[in-house]
């Protein structure tokens, strides 16, 4: 029995395929010249091949189906981590937001603390001053009205919470410039995907499949990139950012 | 008869056919572009082995991570083959390795045994030693 396989636009076909269908043609052409015993014995062999192909074409839908079945699930599976790659980078987002907001409200705290303080050194200083050259003040606005001096002490005491609101809007201002010109460098320098496929070790998944629809696949992956991250991956992304953030904070207060 | 080996590739499957050391064995993944191609020499090595006369006992090994459709067909040619060993009276035996977890691989198996009429063991496959 020879097996020459032949190949034809890349679908293997065995000649034995052709070959029953050819005895067969033959057969029903010569059905008058074949003698009974001769054509019960070619019929035997027909149906034997017969069944050999019905076999073959049963086992070929089977595990034709089967693939179809595989890829179907890895397209659904890919959509779903998709979906779920969405949910995480909007979670992502808020998250971002979140913390962007507490440390604006720490800085502005840690501002506000800043200014107080230089207002309070400013007044101590200006009542020491002021007690030191007492007499020199007194000399200078001698004959004048009492109720003027008065009223200058109690302008440079009212005027010190004006002046501190303004003194912490300043170093707030400044410290948000800074702050926004860091995140730009940083954002220049980081590539998000790198990150996070280095700080979670995000799995690959893997298509085996090689049929016409892995085109289809691999776009898909492509489109949709495979990252597997679990709420406890996001958790662990939430505290690293959080850490990393408190120490800046920290750095700067020092 | 000379041997045959075959590096397995990302697509083509590691082939060991050596009747000196008794091995038969097609592991790994099967989906070339061309089967027939990848296919024939193996199909013509089982076909001069039988026509030579080989009397020893067969084991052939199927260790399959995946295949696709053009491929099982020729892994039925070569079960034909095999079943052509067995009418010579030579002893064969067919082992259908899987994954526990493969079930493709498991029902695969399962179809070939159905068809073939040679001993045909399904044998599951230590996941632990594969990691």
């Amino acid at each position: 029995m020879s097996v020459e396989i032949s190949s034809t636009n890349n679908q293997p076909k065995l000649p034995k395929d052709t070959e029953t269908i050819n005895q067969l043609e033959n057969l029903i052409n010569n059905l008058d010249n074949i003698p009974p015993e001769e054509l019960k014995s070619q019929l035997q062999i027909f149906a034997k091949n017969h069944k050999k192909l019905l076999q073959e074409v049963k086992l070929l839908t089977s595990v034709g189906d089967r693939l179809q079945k595989k890829i179907k699930s890895a397209n659904e599976m890919l959509q779903e981590q998709a979906e779920e790659i969405r949910k995480i980078n909007k979670d992502l987002q808020d998250k971002n937001i979140e913390l962007q907001f507490t440390i604006d409200e720490l800085t502005k705290a840690k501002a506000g603390k800043r200014a107080t303080t230089i207002i309070l050194i400013f007044a101590i200083a200006l009542f020491i001053v002021t007690e030191v050259l007492e007499s020199t003040f007194e000399a200078f606005f001698k004959g004048a009205n009492m109720l003027i001096i008065y009223g200058f002490k109690v302008f440079l005491a009212v005027g010190f919470k004006p002046i501190e609101g303004l003194l912490e809007k300043a170093i707030i201002a400044k410290e948000m410039k800074r702050q926004r010109m860091e995140l730009e460098q940083q954002q220049k320098s980081i590539n998000p995907k790198e990150i996070i496929n280095k700080n979670l070790n995000v799995p690959k998944i893997e298509v085996k499949n090689k049929t016409n629809s892995e085109n289809l696949t691999n776009e898909t992956n492509n489109a949709n990139p495979s990252y597997e991250m679990t709420s406890e991956d996001i958790a662990k992304l939430e505290r690293k950012l959080k850490r990393e953030t408190m120490k800046k904070m920290g750095e700067n207060r020092e | 008869m000379k041997a045959i080996y075959i590096q397995a590739t990302q697509d083509t499957p590691q082939v060991t056919l050596d009747t000196q050391k008794g091995i038969f064995e097609i592991k790994g993944n099967s989906y070339p572009e061309n089967s027939a191609q990848f296919y024939n020499p193996i199909i013509e090595w089982l076909q001069e082995l039988l026509a030579n006369g080989y009397n020893n006992k067969l084991v052939f090994d199927f260790n399959f991570d995946y295949f696709n459709t053009s491929s099982a067909k020729f892994i039925l040619e070569i079960l034909r083959i095999l079943e052509e060993f067995q009418e010579k009276n030579i002893e064969t035996l067919v082992r259908w390795h899987y994954f526990e977890d493969d079930i493709d691989i498991f029902e695969s198996g399962e179809d070939y045994k159905s068809i073939v009429s040679i001993p045909f063991e399904l044998i599951p496959r230590d996941d632990t030693l594969y990691l």
